[in-house]
């Protein structure tokens, strides 16, 4: 079942993605960005806050504004159109703190059936492994490729 | 954002638009940017896409030492200019050749690292390629 999620604005490229986070702080713009890395193929997820005032985006900031399954859901949906665009493309989501680790977790969790139908997930583990994605598993890392 | 902005809306409840007004947090975002590359220097892609564990080094070809098989270039992080020894498997020849031929110039060098338990032994060379 497709969850909930809001309508995103996108340059053609795909590469950066805005939405609008509705609750009860308010309308919070939000942006998400898939950044070059040294492979490349792989691309970095940064997902946060755009600053209201001075267009600033910080990837360490996210406002709890009561919709983070919809918030997660349209990041879900987003990473969906960007590996659609880029077919030979890896996401990485690399958690720099725990709770961001476990916040993608969740993201991919809540949308494994859909994600899993067009993409293989993988996590990276205690163990120091890239192995198959589990649900209740421990990851600190997560890449994304379309099948 | 005006209607005159958006060029399309191709996918369903994506809006395609000419440009966004793009600012981000350099500094906040290019240090998750360099956990991200520590990553996947260190750890590379699953079991099954080894293949594709390509790393690019871009950047201007600074000097290249055949003895010690290292070469140096000043590469462009993102937002700072930084120069990096990277140690590189190829015969002193080539090496000697890749600063004759490139010296001062952008390249993108593609290489392998070769690692043990996270650590990388060494990069082999794949391609050398001159920026335009």
């Amino acid at each position: 079942m497709r969850l909930e999620s809001y309508s995103v604005f996108a340059e053609e490229n795909l590469m950066t993605i805005d939405f609008f986070s509705e609750g009860p702080k308010g309308i919070i713009k939000k942006r998400i960005e898939f950044q070059s890395t040294k492979n490349e193929r792989i691309f970095n997820l940064a997902f946060g806050d755009v600053d209201s005032v001075t267009n600033d985006f910080d990837d360490s900031t996210i406002t709890n504004n009561n919709d983070s399954r919809k918030v997660l859901s349209t990041v879900a949906m987003s990473v969906s159109l960007f590996l659609l665009k880029y077919p030979d493309a890896f996401v990485i989501a690399e958690g720099n703190t725990a709770s961001r680790t476990r916040l993608y977790r969740m993201g991919i969790s809540n949308n494994l059936e859909e994600f899993s139908e067009n993409f293989n997930i993988f996590g990276f583990n205690e163990k120091g492994n890239w192995v198959e994605f589990k649900i209740n598993e421990n990851y600190s890392s997560f890449y994304i490729k379309r099948k | 954002m005006n209607a005159s902005d958006i060029v399309t809306s191709k996918y369903p409840s994506v809006t395609i638009v000419k440009s966004l007004n793009k600012k981000s947090n350099q500094v906040m975002n290019s240090k998750k940017l360099a956990r991200a590359n520590e990553m996947i220097e260190k750890h590379g892609l699953p079991e099954g896409y080894e293949h594709l564990d390509i790393l690019t080094f871009k950047g201007v070809l600074k000097y290249a030492n055949a003895e010690k098989n290292s070469f140096t270039i000043a590469r462009e992080m993102d937002w700072k200019e930084e120069i990096i020894d990277y140690e590189i498997t190829a015969l002193p020849q080539t090496l000697t050749d890749l600063v004759k031929k490139y010296w001062g110039e952008k390249i993108t060098l593609s290489v392998k690292p070769i690692r043990s338990n996270g650590e990388i032994l060494e990069y082999k060379l794949i391609e050398t390629n001159v920026n335009k």
